[in-house]
């Protein structure tokens, strides 16, 4: 249980101290590099069909009523995620 | 617009008319992204009229047609798909298709507009042995020198034709184009007999999944250019593939020319007043009321009374008079109160499901349906719904049958079947007439009724948890929603979708309903040796009797009328507002006497439990036998359990 808890916190930390944010985090306008995505395989494949992929460029575009979910621009495509489906997001910010 | 052909296609190909090689019957696919065009495109090309929207999740099945210029071609609609993994039921379902009965060609609908998006289907289908054609959608919102160049681009690149659909010649083209490729990839059979022979032996090691059954079982080899070389294998279903066949994809993306829709300048200034902070929920909360009171309330709600109320009774006094003669009471009443009854209810729906039809419609097509999804989400996600359950719950207050109805719109399959089963714990406008009588004989106070109300509401949200808890967990299809553009409603597509929906619910519900309320009269009727007798000693009294220790606990038996009670909980399945009437001729003119706790018990029973025959039968033909009886079972465990706890503690209030 507490090596479960280690992985996970040194999981955490190695994400954030690099700069990465959860994509729930992220600020409308801004442009974001995805640098991770804490999924399963199914998720991934399925993430990655709708154009969300590590390396992909994803830009927060308004927040709905209560926050969530929020539009999101991927390539050509405008998708709304849940919060919790940002939350296993993790990206970088895109300096224009 | 011009048709761009590949140059390594034959010139002879491209003069080629459908009547020059109409000879040959070939089956068609249409294969693309949700909300991509393929149903408009298929309606289009076979000139039927399926049902359509402005968002994902429209086709679940392969439906299949002639086309209307060609008899000897059959076109196949298939589910939209952003990949060929086999991992979401559409995926499986449109890869399981063109695996298992591959099409002689296939049709890529690739939305123009939105290119990068769809190429990642359109290098996975390259890669399958089945010779396709692109057809550019929504050509007729982008710049047509645009789509000219993306059009040749694309052709370039992937070696494929590519038509851009613009009207009524771009079709035909497209139709030339498809059977030009299946002519120049014909099938040689008898390798592909061999070849399934040889897949089918046990002995020898047969392609282990569906994309090497999909390139094994065809005499073509795959089309191989810059772009389909650079592609990982199609059987290679690891993350690392997806993510490489993705940066191939926005590689050929980048070098496309952009096709910008004008829906998408105008889309994100409406979505900036429609999704605003401020304004999105009073507009959200004012579109959910137009809908409730257009089918529930005004012009719809008077037509449905008059059906009920004046056509209906007067179709029944006309045919007792007719049958008057014949001195034949049974028959009599099987005709007038059976039959009659069961034909008038469904007649009775459909300026509901007519109206809410157009509507919903209405909403599909412009494009708002996806955005109510997005403002509902979050609160509803929190009781085990989606945003899009919203919509059926607002017109679950005025009736469920329509309520059901509109489920469709619900994308997700398991939120679809969640919807429909807490639908029926909010109380329609026939629960309400049972409380309001209730409440005029037995409580003093308003606020009963409105606790009533509350608890059915607490209920509603228990079902829906109890459902995403102990059920699979699909959440992911319903946290992601494709935005689409905001388009006016065609009247021509709400029109047909609204007959489609007509007919669906005569067909399924409709049916139903008759046959349940042909029963239901029989039951009520009749006793065990088929003697005509009163309600008290019929069928239906008799297994009230039998039932109604099970309710005593419940507090129907408290001043002895436990029968009557029970009786009018079963005949309350034929309608709501059935089970007061029963009451009524059971208490010789007036309510049964019970006592205040008893009552408020009984009527939160019947409000909770499994609701009127029309909205099981809509419940079935939305989410099948299997999961409508489930529901059924979960709502008779929760009205008994808070019944039972809604006595208990009116006893301990009263006792202390």
């Amino acid at each position: 249980m507490s090596n479960v808890l280690s992985k996970k916190i040194e999981l955490f930390s190695t994400s954030f101290s690099s700069g990465a944010i959860p994509l729930s985090e992220g600020k409308i306008g801004q442009k974001y590099a995805i640098c991770e995505i804490r999924a399963d395989t199914e998720e991934l494949l399925r993430f990655a069909a709708l154009g969300l992929y590590v390396g992909a460029v994803i830009e927060p575009l308004f927040a709905a009523l209560w926050g969530s979910p929020v539009a999101y621009k991927v390539a050509d495509v405008e998708i709304a995620l849940a919060r919790a489906c940002a939350r296993i997001i993790l990206v970088r910010s895109v300096r224009s | 617009m011009n048709t761009i052909r590949s140059n390594t296609l034959p010139n002879a190909l491209t003069t080629q008319t459908p009547s020059a090689t109409s000879a040959r019957a070939l089956t068609i696919a249409l294969v693309g992204n949700p909300n991509g065009g393929k149903t408009t495109l298929f309606n289009k090309i076979t000139g039927k009229a399926l049902r359509t929207g402005n968002r994902a999740g429209v086709t679940v099945n392969n439906r299949a047609a002639q086309a209307k210029n060609d008899k000897n071609t059959t076109v196949v609609d298939t589910p939209g798909v952003n990949a060929l993994s086999p991992y979401s039921p559409e995926e499986r379902h449109t890869a399981n298709f063109l695996a298992n009965t591959p099409p002689d060609a296939v049709i890529n609908v690739l939305d123009c507009t939105r290119a990068e998006r769809g190429l990642y289907l359109t290098s996975q289908l390259l890669q399958t042995s089945v010779p396709a054609v692109i057809a550019l959608t929504m050509a007729d919102t982008a710049d047509r020198n645009d789509v000219a160049r993306l059009q040749k681009s694309l052709a370039d690149a992937l070696k494929v034709p590519c038509v851009a659909i613009d009207g009524e010649q771009s079709i035909r083209r497209l139709f030339a184009e498809c059977r030009a490729v299946a002519s120049s990839n014909a099938r040689d059979e008898k390798f592909c007999a061999q070849n399934r022979v040889t897949a089918d032996r046990a002995d020898v090691p047969c392609p282990t999944n569906r994309s090497e059954r999909l390139t094994s079982n065809r005499s073509v080899k795959p089309r191989k250019t810059n772009f389909v070389a650079k592609l990982p294998p199609t059987n290679d279903f690891s993350p690392d593939a997806a993510v490489s066949r993705r940066k191939t994809v926005a590689e050929l993306a980048a070098k496309l020319p952009r096709c910008e829709s004008n829906l998408r300048q105008k889309t994100k200034k409406i979505d900036g007043v429609f999704l605003h902070r401020l304004f999105a929920l009073p507009i959200f909360l004012f579109v959910m009321l137009a809908i409730f009171f257009l089918s529930s309330r005004g012009p719809c709600k008077m037509l449905c009374d008059i059906i009920a109320e004046r056509l209906t009774p007067a179709i029944q006094d006309g045919i007792r008079r007719l049958l008057l003669p014949l001195s034949a009471p049974a028959i009599t009443s099987l005709l007038a109160d059976g039959v009659t009854s069961g034909v008038m209810s469904v007649v009775g729906f459909l300026p509901q499901i007519a109206v809410l039809s157009a509507l919903m419609a209405a909403l599909e097509e412009s494009g708002y349906m996806a955005r109510i999804a997005l403002i509902a989400d979050l609160p509803l996600s929190a009781i085990g719904l989606c945003g899009q359950s919203s919509v059926c719950l607002t017109l679950g207050c005025g009736c469920s049958v329509t309520a059901i109805g509109a489920a469709g719109t619900v994308k997700c399959d398991k939120m679809r079947c969640s919807t429909v089963s807490v639908v029926p714990y909010v109380p329609c406008s026939a629960k309400l007439t049972v409380i309001a009588c209730m409440s005029a004989k037995f409580f003093d106070s308003a606020l009963v009724a409105v606790s009533l109300y509350a608890v059915c509401l607490a209920a509603a949200a228990l079902c829906g948890l109890l459902l995403d808890k102990f059920g699979k967990s699909t959440r992911f299809s319903a946290e992601i929603v494709e935005l689409p553009y905001y388009r006016l409603p065609r009247p021509s597509v709400v029109g047909k979708q609204t007959l489609l929906s007509v007919g669906n619910f005569l067909k399924k519900a409709g049916t139903a309903i008759v046959a349940t309320s042909v029963l239901l009269w029989f039951a009520q009727r009749f006793d065990f040796l088929l003697r005509q007798v009163t309600v008290a000693d019929s069928i239906c009294g008799s297994i009230g009797k039998f039932l109604s220790p099970l309710f005593a606990p419940l507090g129907f038996d408290d001043r002895g009328n436990g029968a009557a009670y029970a009786v009018a909980t079963l005949t309350g399945i034929t309608a709501k507002e059935a089970a007061i009437a029963t009451l009524t001729v059971l208490g010789n003119g007036s309510l049964p006497e019970i006592s205040p706790l008893g009552a408020y018990c009984w009527t939160l029973y019947n409000l909770l439990t499994v609701p009127c025959v029309a909205t099981v039968a809509a419940s079935v033909a939305e989410q099948g036998r299997k999961n409508a009886l489930k529901a059924f079972c979960l709502q008779v465990l929760i009205a008994y359990a808070f019944t039972l706890f809604a006595r208990i503690t009116g006893k301990l209030t009263q006792y202390f």
